[in-house]
């Protein structure tokens, strides 16, 4: 028990030191970009004198560095993160709407693509070098391979233009969410699939799976065993697999034109909004991290046994790779 | 009791003969014994009579047990109610065996039939095989080797079974727990009155424990019968074969050792700890020049730590390494495979090494002369050559820089007895000729007492005994000597 | 030698094509960017513009043929680059350990762990875009990857007695990492570099179709479906032919990449079983 809350208390001590690096990284963009950080803040507005003055006044950008990001963090932690330069407003009230979208449509995908990705998984483990498992691999090797905005493309022509199963643009219903959330879970559940099967192709494999049949033990019961061990992999590696996702929604929804996180990163990076490009990656970061530590804890307390599984043995395995996209 | 009854038993995996034509009967309460080379289908056998072939396999032939007729090529459900009840196995390595993220305890009693599992008593399965009754709390990785193979067993034991199979179950262990394990199978094999299948590659194993032996070839049976009649007077070159394959501790003649002048290597307290194990304790040895010293110790015991030390490949944490040669020493592995790179020819690793040593490429006769590689072997690559060519290669390279003293890593455990042989009367000779040390590192008491004239017996990384090879061998004083020697001596290896 | 399976026969001669698309421009669509406003927006099936024309009234086949040069350079750059970095620091991290193995690593897990398509894009935003750009920020997004992997196979490598043997023979580390390690790591490593080309042409056309790669009109795979997207529904061709092409670019060389990467394993794999006998 103490060992468990030691552990906890550990991983989560560690995502507030990446998260604190992250939020370094994230402020000094503003500075990273080339000009002066003022024009910067400027955006596409018209720079006069007058402008600039007010907004390094404004954003104390006189100040050394150092200082200027412990005011931003200080306000950060009261969860005021500046203005948006192109709407004016503050920027936490002004990105939740699109938030909120993505939220939904991420929940969407990773439901689907859970529920999908590992019951095929499992399938093509259990029936390897079956049909079913040859198609089950088809599917995963074009879902993992191929970049999701073309997908989502072809998707959008044949099921919404063709056969016009689907809305094609907007936003607001259930239903415009459906397709895309769908293009997004193409390509997560072809990941899960991959990694599910190899994982627990490698179980059935094992001495321990012969020697559980070898006394009759019942099929169920072997699956879950063979499912246990395999945890760790398969949830370490559908967790990175989250952080891919966010990086597809900038596709989907600009393919989609759904009003999400993504599209306003996108648009929020080319009108150089950089207070609300800051509090996105600052978004994103938090999540990621949670979500890497959840898991971490999640894998630990499932199977204390288990030697941890590091990112790099995923990556020889070649199951991190898609997640470039 | 149970009656097994299997004829014309083939199995074939894509187009190829597993098992041909084979016939078993057992009717007896007695332990039977099936031996032949890896790869002589013995696994394969054992499988096909609790339904657990590979995928790819097609199998034909009658089954009977207790008269009853079972379809090889049954359905899971069906072997379902064989495996286990009739039908027990332990498998091969006690290391992989188990379920590393489930409890000892519960591992065992899932295999108990769901209405008996509430009066199952654990704690006498757990002292039939041996072991203390907090093991049911443990996870595998916390067991040793030994009591992982216990645990498997008394698995085993759990479902019922009218019939153990014992498919290598000793293999993957150290000598000493070697005969521990195989002292409580045959235990139990007598107090429960139950028959048992014994497979293994040892026939020295069978001839001990079984009652009658079956010989397998290339998937056919070619020699069975009576234990002893079988052993005594061998009918088959199989048969043969298999016998001539272990050194027999009793038989192998003592090395003739060097009178003892100059220190070539002396260790003082060398000691290393890798986390939580110790490797070396302590550790003090010395070598003369010319001469051949043993290390014998089980593995874990911190013999290959020792050697990598004096070579320099591994740091000590503390002590000294005195070297007193000209040149520095140099190893040879244990394992042939990975000790040349599949990369390159030959010809091109000795000449890199003469290179190294600053020495002509020119002189490439005279170490492969040394080391007696025929020339042809020059131009192939490591795929192209056998076990005993490598290390022979694999010494020819370490001769390269002239050294004062060569160390072995259980250079030889990896080869044929027939070409152990030729390896160490070629050690011998260059010893002699060389006048080099040789520091041989080794787990198998015959190969030490064919080749060293002194010996370190080495456990739990500290020397526990150190004297002339006869004295060890003979008057040994150590309890652990005393085990280890009484384990070796039935020729298990 | 075992016959290969229809599906990297199949994708070793879509590649080949492509590659002839890549390499003879002129000769496979030398009309690629010649206008002709009377004949904008034909249907598939035209005489002479069997995939139609755009609303330029440019023939579409030969769009998409000349689009191939900039969708796959960019990625050929990018897997190239990756490499030399991934060789370079993955050696220098993998064979002296230490204090360069501590940075380099941690380096590497730090822009694993974020989502780099994001980052890749806010990178982007801020420096300005352009083709170029794209490609040096991919490469630095990339390499970390490489570089574990390199890392990885050279400490593989480090433990085996033959490269421990080179150092009783007190070979230079150069030479050990070029003579010894380098020959038995290089297939894996040529094997991810070719995965990388396909990657990355995810993600440049990923970025092109953002409007963050090629400037507007340029013929690029990624800008082609992100232009045809906009007449997705009066004349798809375009955007269509792009996005197919993109997905069975991707989808062969893929194919061919694991098909190399599982004969590897085998290979190993019988390995160890021969080492057993």
């Amino acid at each position: 028990m103490k060992d468990k809350l030691f552990f906890i208390l550990k991983r989560l001590g560690n995502s507030i030191i990446t998260l604190f690096v992250l939020s370094f990284v994230i402020f000094s963009l503003l500075f990273l970009a080339p000009g002066d950080p003022a024009r910067n803040l400027v955006g596409t507005r018209q720079a006069t004198p007058e402008l600039l003055e007010s907004i390094r006044a404004q954003h104390y950008l006189d100040e050394p560095f150092l200082v200027q990001y412990a005011r931003w963090l200080n306000g950060a932690f009261r969860l005021d993160f500046g203005t948006s330069i192109r709407a004016g407003a503050d920027v936490a009230t002004h990105v939740a709407p699109f938030a909120a979208t993505t939220f939904q449509l991420v929940g969407m995908a990773l439901f689907f693509s859970v529920i999908f990705g590992l019951s095929c998984g499992i399938i093509a483990a259990k029936n390897q070098g079956t049909l079913r498992d040859s198609f089950i691999n088809v599917f995963a090797l074009i879902g993992t391979s191929a970049p999701g905005f073309a997908v989502g493309l072809l998707l959008l022509y044949l099921l919404a233009f063709q056969l016009q199963l689907f809305p094609m643009f907007g936003s607001g219903t259930f239903m415009h969410l459906v397709l895309p959330a769908i293009t997004l879970a193409f390509a997560i559940s072809a990941m899960i699939i991959k990694i599910t099967r190899q994982a627990l192709l490698h179980e059935i494999n094992t001495d321990y799976t012969t020697f559980m049949k070898a006394r009759a033990i019942s099929p169920i019961r072997i699956t879950l065993a063979q499912l246990k061990n395999a945890s760790p992999t398969i949830l370490t590696s559908t967790g990175l697999v989250l952080a891919a996702l966010f990086g597809s929604t900038v596709l989907v929804e600009t393919i989609f034109s759904l009003p999400g996180l993504g599209n306003l990163l996108a648009s929020s990076v080319t009108f150089r909004d950089v207070p609300v490009v800051q509090f996105i990656a600052l978004i994103m970061a938090v999540i990621i991290c949670l979500t890497s530590a959840l898991v971490d804890i999640l894998v630990y307390l499932l199977n204390p046994q288990a030697v941890r599984v590091s990112t790099s043995n995923l990556e020889h395995a070649g199951l991190l790779k898609g997640r470039k996209k | 009791m149970i009656t097994i009854d299997l004829q014309n038993l083939n199995v074939t995996s894509k187009e190829l003969d597993i098992l041909k034509n084979l016939a078993f009967h057992l009717n007896n309460s007695e332990a039977v014994g099936i031996v032949g080379e890896s790869g002589s289908g013995k696994s394969m056998f054992v499988r096909s009579l609790i339904g657990l072939l590979p995928i790819q396999t097609s199998v034909s032939g009658t089954y009977r047990i207790d008269n009853k007729e079972i379809s090889l090529n049954a359905k899971e459900k069906q072997w379902r109610t064989i495996r286990g009840k009739d039908i027990g196995m332990i498998m091969q390595d006690p290391f992989t065996a188990l379920d590393p993220a489930v409890l000892c305890g519960k591992q065992i009693l899932v295999g108990v039939p769901k209405n008996q599992r509430r009066h199952f008593d654990l704690t006498a399965a757990l002292t039939e095989v041996g072991l203390p009754t907090y093991i049911t709390k443990r996870y595998p990785t916390q067991l040793s080797g030994g009591q992982r193979q216990r645990v498997v067993i008394a698995a085993a034991l759990a479902t019922k079974p009218r019939l153990l199979v014992a498919d290598e179950a000793t293999t993957a262990l150290d000598v000493i727990t070697q005969k521990e394990i195989l002292d409580l199978i045959c235990n139990i094999q007598t107090q429960r009155n139950m028959p048992l299948i014994l497979i293994t590659h040892n026939i020295l194993l069978a001839k001990q424990r079984t009652k009658r032996i079956f010989v397998l070839e290339q998937g056919k049976i070619v020699e069975q019968g009576n234990t002893t009649d079988v052993l005594t007077a061998p009918k088959q070159k199989a048969t043969k074969k298999l016998l001539d394959a272990h050194h027999l501790l009793l038989d192998a003649p003592y090395a003739t050792g060097a009178t003892r002048e100059k220190v070539i290597l002396c260790c003082k307290m060398l000691s290393k700890r890798f986390g939580q194990t110790q490797a070396l304790n302590n550790v003090d040895i010395t070598v003369d020049v010319g001469e051949c010293v043993g290390i014998v110790g089980e593995s874990g015991s911190g013999k290959t730590t020792l050697g990598r030390c004096i070579v320099g490949l591994t740091k000590p944490d503390f002590g000294f390494v005195n070297y007193f040669g000209t040149h520095s020493p140099q190893m040879i592995f244990q394992d042939p495979y990975n000790s040349l790179n599949p990369a390159h020819t030959i010809r091109y690793m000795l000449e890199e090494a003469l290179t190294a040593a600053g020495r002509a490429k020119s002189e490439l006769e005279e170490i492969i002369t040394l080391a007696e590689i025929p020339t042809e072997l020059l131009q192939r690559k490591p795929a192209g050559l056998s076990g005993g060519q490598r290390q022979r290669v694999a010494i020819a390279r370490a001769l390269a820089p002239r050294p004062d003293l060569m160390i072995c890593d259980e250079s030889v455990s990896a080869l044929d007895v027939k070409v152990q042989n030729q390896i160490l009367h070629m050690i011998q000779k260059l010893r002699k000729k060389q006048n080099l040390a040789v520091l041989f590192i080794t787990h198998d008491l015959a190969v030490l007492k064919m080749i060293a004239g002194r010996v370190y017996v080495m456990h739990q990384a500290k020397i526990v005994e150190h004297n002339v090879t006869k004295q060890i061998l003979e008057n040994a004083q150590h309890p652990y000597t005393q085990k280890l020697i009484a384990a070796s001596e039935i020729g298990v290896s | 030698m075992k016959q290969l399976p229809i599906s990297v026969i199949l994708s070793g001669i879509f590649l080949f094509i492509i590659a002839l698309w890549v390499l003879l421009p002129h000769v496979f669509a030398p009309h690629a960017l010649s206008q002709n406003l009377e004949l904008s927006n034909l249907p598939p099936g035209t005489d002479g513009h069997w995939l139609g024309t755009d609303t330029l009234g440019r023939d579409v086949m030969q769009l998409l043929i000349a689009g191939s040069r900039s969708a796959l350079v960019g990625p050929i750059a990018i897997a190239l680059g990756s490499l030399l970095i991934g060789l370079t620091f993955g050696n220098l991290a993998g064979w002296f350990g230490g204090w360069i193995d501590r940075i380099i690593s941690a380096y590497a897990d730090l822009t694993l762990s974020m989502p780099s398509m994001l980052l890749a894009i806010a990178a982007a935003g801020i420096i300005g875009g352009g083709y170029w750009v794209s490609v040096f920020i991919m490469i630095i997004l990339y390499s970390p990857t490489d570089v574990r992997l390199v890392r990885a196979a050279v400490l593989q490598q480090k433990s085996k007695p033959y490269i421990e043997s080179t150092l009783l023979m007190k070979l230079k580390p150069f030479h050990i990492l070029t003579k010894h390690i380098f020959p038995n790591i290089s297939s894996i490593v040529f094997v991810n570099f070719f995965l990388n080309i396909a990657y990355g042409l995810v993600s440049m056309s990923s970025l092109s179709f953002l409007g963050l790669g090629v400037g507007p009109g340029d013929a690029d795979w990624g800008r082609q479906l992100s232009d045809g997207r906009q007449y997705l529904f009066e004349n798809p061709s375009l955007a269509i032919g792009a996005g197919l092409l993109i997905i069975l670019t991707a989808v062969s060389i893929n194919v061919i990449g694991n098909y190399a990467t599982e004969r590897e394993e085998l290979d190993n794999l019988r390995g160890k079983r021969t080492k057993r006998l």
